[in-house]
């Protein structure tokens, strides 16, 4: 059972060993001459004003909320899409997968309307 | 055993214990912001015990799901809610002389009652079911008709927990004037819904 | 190394295990979050416990519903966690406070 997931294995050890041996090779050939101004974060050769962590703005937040809850809503979408395939098998199902789906999206996309009027998708 | 046997134990073993040792994480990791990854890796354990017990599509979904957005949403929570100027970041546990014993009691109590059931009366009788290729299909075959009632009503919690947190979370307008849109209603306090 | 092969009683272990790491998180985390990280985890071995019932104890053919109750599980952990994280921003916007044990406005 596990072995159908060896070439996945492979794919993470060899993403692993890749990573290593890169950072690995450059760590030993650099120069290591670090001083303070090399350490600071680096904006774009901008000097940073302030520390990294200020406090983001909660238009943040939602906008990752209404992400998170449609891709939940994508992970519906996968079974769905392939018992559609069915349509006009010999156990046709005929355009009901479609309507079960339309009432599943349209639902959410009420929350999706909701957000849009109530200018929560507004950035200024 | 045949080497297949072998490899399925080692599998199963080395990925038991990476989520195990990520779980212990998420209690004793003395900040916050470490613990959110040690809920990611165990996450991401997990997501492959569901692929050692064939469930493909949840394997899928769990990193989807799971992994890319409700761990990466607490990441974001954590970000937003800290200011350096607060004095640091809360962290640690408290009453750990007291849950501690209390946990392993549950774990001692549901442990054995799982050991001590007589999984032989379920029907497959504790046998391996035969791998079907179709899983997905099958899937997807059961949530149109049998648990129909149940995905669409997940759309209705879904949009309720959209709105309700969207409401909850949002700024005060009312007490913000930079934030208000034209055309919309202001005098929102708190938590209500018009 | 003569072991017996990985079976359900493994995986119920394994999900005991992840169960009580997630009580312990719920009652021994100071953070807000902390609280809302030991749920995920409790949801995640209840999940695997519904898989693992669905895997090993089917009749000859494969009667997958416990992944589709996974599933529903998955979904309606997202719904918490983003209910909860909406409530835990505004309670610190409020009160800029996220240790649980000072919320007590409305203790007795």
């Amino acid at each position: 059972m596990a072995l159908e997931y060896g070439p996945v294995g492979l794919f993470v050890i060899g993403g692993f060993v890749f990573a290593i041996v890169a950072l690995g090779i450059a760590y030993l050939i650099r120069p290591a001459d670090t001083y303070d101004r090399k350490l600071i974060t680096y904006e774009c050769g901008i000097v940073p004003l302030t520390p990294a962590w200020h406090r983001f703005r909660i238009s943040y937040y939602i906008i990752a909320l209404l992400f998170l809850i449609f891709e939940v809503e994508a992970a519906f979408l996968f079974p769905w899409a392939v018992v559609l395939r069915d349509l006009s098998g010999p156990q046709a199902w005929g355009l009901l997968p479609l309507a079960e789906m339309g009432i599943f999206l349209g639902i959410l996309l009420l929350g999706l309307v909701y957000a849009w009027r109530k200018g929560d998708l507004q950035w200024n | 055993m045949t080497w297949a046997d072998w490899f399925d134990q080692l599998a199963f073993f080395v990925v038991a214990g990476i989520t195990i040792v990520a779980a212990a994480g998420v209690v004793f990791v003395p900040r916050i912001i470490h613990a959110c990854l040690c809920l990611l890796v165990a996450l991401i354990g997990i997501a492959g015990l569901y692929g050692l017990m064939a469930a493909h599509l949840l394997l899928a979904i769990q990193l989807l799901v799971y992994a890319g957005g409700i761990a990466v949403l607490i990441l974001f929570a954590i970000m937003l809610l800290h200011r350096r100027s607060d004095g640091g970041i809360l962290g640690g546990t408290r009453n750990l002389i007291i849950g501690l014993p209390a946990t392993v009691i549950v774990w001692f109590v549901v442990a054995a009652a799982v050991i001590f059931s007589k999984w032989h009366y379920l029907p497959g009788g504790g046998t391996v079911s035969p791998q079907a290729d179709s899983n997905v299909r099958i899937i997807g075959e059961l949530l149109l008709s049998r648990h129909l009632l149940a995905f669409e009503l997940v759309s209705v919690v879904m949009l309720m927990a959209l709105v309700g947190a969207i409401i909850i979370a949002r700024e005060d307008r009312s007490t913000d004037s930079g934030q208000q849109v034209a055309g919309q209603q202001t005098g929102e306090s708190g938590g209500n819904a018009q | 190394m003569i072991l017996p092969p990985v079976g359900l009683l493994h995986y119920l272990i394994l999900s005991v295990c992840l169960f009580c790491f997630g009580l312990l998180a719920v009652i021994t985390r100071r953070h807000a979050i902390g609280i809302l990280l030991g749920i995920e985890l409790m949801l995640n071995s209840a999940n695997i416990n519904l898989v693992a019932f669905s895997h090993f104890l089917s009749p000859p053919h494969p009667v997958l519903d416990g992944q589709v109750f996974a599933l529903m599980v998955i979904a309606l952990a997202a719904c918490e966690a983003a209910v909860g994280l909406a409530i835990i921003l505004r309670f610190y916007r409020q009160t800029t406070v996220t240790d649980v044990a000072d919320a007590k406005l409305l203790k007795w």
